[in-house]
């Protein structure tokens, strides 16, 4: 048993320590607040939003009835839900790589010491930081038809064929994607450079004075000690791509745009069933999808931790 | 004699405590909020309020603006849960959901009874539930007609508006312009190929369906079903797969709808009257006028959904808020409506002739609301109908970018039936389906 002096006291703590009745009821009284609101905020709603699922509520319909399978059933045969779900998971397998990639390539570029770091760190920062629905509308003035865009304007002045960035489903998905990168990266590379500036130095050097080369002591050195960082990115970045929804809904909104449909995920779905057409019930069961994806995510995130400190 | 004089003082100490309190209860203003979805509505309902004001010092008017989506976001939330505003403006096809669910009230006695003189019987009709009750005020007329820039016509050699969708396709395809490289440089026909939602399917309908004779919905008994599984609804998909591919007046990558008229870069586009109000203050230059929707071998008219006034049965001030909305409505703010926003009221027997002669554009959208044999159709009072429209949307906006429908009629069958069917399975939903 460990024993630790408290105001003179030995007092017995850690693994087999005894508390005495009004220390645990003290413990409870602090963490019960805690406790309470984790439960009303989020265990209740999921909850809820669980038991919706297998009903038909409708917000204009006051009667509601259960229904064991039908609206889970429904998902698979309805093509909005599929879009939506194809389209999620293109958002994750494009934009989680990319960000990751490039922010891991940024951080350590500023790491090596350039000048202006902090100029440049500041850059990269500032569209994290910048309100999603500004962004979401300049870049859909970037992104409008002709030569009216920034984009096609551009195009157009080096000589290049337009590109159709709201009326291609697959480009627009695509300059979507771009959206929420962009918006995302910075927060990746000061992620990953502050990963980098907690590896001792004193590692590097040794490397250095076996001989490696730069490249050698980033990939021998600097990424194996980055893992565990490079892994909380890669979780936030999937969970973040995986339930986006204002760069999409923004984009998707105004006489500009011909791929609304085409281009909706999960989240966007779930607001259109919902808050349009009131399917609260339908919304729930393709809510409860988003859950157990975003559920399974997390448990691969503890898995890889655990992998890790074993 | 001693207990009658403590109980006077006691009396006299609650009167004296009291009065305040009932004199603070006579003097606090009446607050009434209304909610608005379009900037210029919104300055239009600030100023009336103003006027209002200056005419009862005891009532207070708040008026708010949101983005159209965040207002159907915050009514859906706010409503039910008894938090709205004292008077919601939104499309009367989004308000009836929320007076069948119960959370709207229905016009009382001494205001159907004004609204019944005041505006014409389609109006009425429009706003009117199963039940017999007037569950908002038939407030604007969203009634749509064709703009077309006069120099464009005369450039082309045109020297009348066209009377057939036919003759308008003719026109249209004199009226197109291309560069060098082929990329559309002026739409002869903007057919509102973007944007999504029941925007979408609304300007589809009145420019195609109407004049082919497809309903969107039609009505069996007391029940209802999809009116365009029919060759009339095939022929409608079919005018615009040529319009874009075949004749080319319109593309996808093209800037489209009110901002490109005010550009000049559109020769003719379906839209309402607040496009006047646009054009006026962002493209004065443009020499513009407005014909009526031309006929077509089924039909002739047009759809003037009506954008409601309604006040929710959780409104603390109802006789206020009815009072306030009679007031926005009256002729002279019906007129200072129109001339300002561009919106048009729905109010029959309003002199607009001084309007006109600033705006002569106007007149078309009065006239068309009385032209004999031009029907003024309006969305369905039944609860999923926005779903409807925007599912239907949805597959349109999808086909317009298929060119394989190009001289595929049995393509073109497929995407109708599809949207149909679902079109039915939302009726089946709710229980509304005729088989």
């Amino acid at each position: 048993m460990n024993v630790a002096v408290v105001k003179g006291k030995r007092v017995a703590v850690g693994v087999g320590s005894r508390l005495t009745r009004s220390q645990i009821a003290f413990l409870w009284s602090m963490v019960m607040p805690v406790i309470v609101l984790f439960i009303i905020i989020r265990v209740i709603p999921v909850l809820v939003v669980l038991l919706m699922s297998f009903t038909n509520y409708n917000m204009n319909r006051p009667l509601v009835r259960f229904l064991p399978y039908q609206n889970f059933l429904r998902l698979f045969g309805d093509p909005n839900f599929m879009t939506a779900f194809v389209n999620s998971t293109e958002f994750v397998l494009v934009a989680v790589p990319v960000e990751i990639l490039l922010g891991l390539a940024f951080a350590i570029y500023l790491h090596r010491k350039v000048r202006f770091e902090s100029v440049y760190e500041t850059l990269y920062f500032l569209p994290y930081i910048v309100p999603m629905v500004p962004a979401a509308i300049i870049w859909k003035w970037i992104y409008a038809p002709g030569t009216y865009g920034l984009a096609n304007y551009l195009l157009d002045q080096m000589g290049l064929p337009r590109v159709g960035w709201m009326s291609t489903p697959q480009i627009s998905l695509l300059a979507v994607i771009g959206i929420h990168v962009w918006k995302q990266l910075g927060f990746f590379v000061i992620v990953f450079l502050v990963g980098l500036k907690n590896i001792p130095a004193s590692f590097r050097e040794a490397a250095v004075v076996d001989g490696a080369t730069l490249w050698q002591v980033t990939r021998n050195v600097d990424l194996p000690l980055l893992k565990p960082v490079i892994l909380f990115g890669v979780v936030m970045a999937t969970i973040w791509a995986w339930s986006a929804f204002t760069e999409v809904y923004i984009i998707s909104q105004g006489t500009d745009i011909s791929t609304g449909a085409e281009i909706q995920v999960m989240v966007t779905r779930i607001y259109a069933e919902g808050f349009l057409y009131f399917n609260m019930g339908y919304a729930s069961a393709i809510s409860f999808v988003l859950f157990i994806v975003s559920l399974m995510l997390v448990a691969v995130q503890f898995r890889l931790f655990r992998v890790e400190s074993a | 004699m001693r207990r009658t004089i403590i109980g006077v003082a006691v009396l006299v100490l609650a009167i004296g405590l009291l009065l305040p309190a009932v004199n603070r209860v006579d003097a606090a203003p009446v607050e009434i909020n209304i909610w608005s979805a379009f900037p210029e509505l919104h300055e239009q309902a600030t100023w009336i309020a103003g006027k209002y004001m200056e005419k009862y010092p005891n009532i207070k008017i708040k008026t708010t603006l949101f983005p159209q989506r965040a207002l159907e976001e915050k009514v859906a939330v706010a409503l039910p849960a008894g938090q709205a505003a004292d008077l919601i403006e939104l499309d009367k096809m989004a308000l009836y959901p929320y007076y069948a669910a119960g959370h709207l009230q229905p016009l009382p006695k001494n205001v159907v009874d004004w609204v019944k003189k005041n505006y014409p019987d389609y109006a009425v009709a429009s706003v009117t539930s199963e039940k017999g009750e007037i569950f908002t005020f038939p407030w604007l007329d969203s009634l749509k007609a064709m703009f077309y820039n006069k120099d464009h016509f005369k450039e082309a050699g045109i020297a009348k508006t066209p009377e057939t969708i036919d003759e308008m396709m003719e026109m249209a395809r004199k009226l197109t312009k291309r560069d060098e490289k082929g990329n559309l440089t002026r739409a002869g026909l903007d057919l509102r190929l973007s944007g999504g939602g029941f925007g979408t399917s609304q300007k589809y309908w009145t420019q195609v369906m109407i004049p082919y004779g497809a309903k969107v919905l039609e009505k069996v008994g007391t029940k209802w079903r999809a009116g365009y599984d029919n060759e009339a609804g095939r022929k409608a998909l079919q005018y615009y797969i040529d319009a874009v591919y075949k004749y080319k007046v319109d593309s996808l990558d093209f800037k489209s709808d009110a901002e490109a008229f005010g550009l000049g870069i559109t020769s003719m586009f379906q839209r309402e009257a607040w496009v006047v109000g646009y054009m006026a203050k962002n493209a004065p230059n443009i020499n513009y006028g407005v014909f009526v929707m031309p006929k077509g071998p089924g039909g002739w008219g047009t759809v003037g959904n009506t954008m409601g006034l309604s006040v929710p049965k959780s409104c603390k001030y109802k006789k206020e808020a009815f009072d306030f909305a009679m007031f926005m409505m009256n002729d002279d703010m019906s007129r200072a409506t129109f001339g300002d926003s561009g919106w048009q009221p729905f109010r029959k027997g309003v002199d607009y002739s001084q309007l006109y002669k600033t705006r002569p554009q106007l007149k078309t959208f009065i006239d068309a609301a009385q032209t004999k044999g031009h029907v003024v159709y309006d969305y369905e009072n039944i609860t999923p109908i926005f779903e409807i429209h925007s599912r239907m949307a949805d597959r349109l906006m999808a086909a317009f970018k298929r060119a394989d429908l190009v001289d595929n009629p049995a393509g073109i069958a497929k995407v109708i039936k599809d949207t149909a069917e679902e079109t039915n399975r939302i009726l089946e939903d709710h229980g509304l389906f005729a088989k």
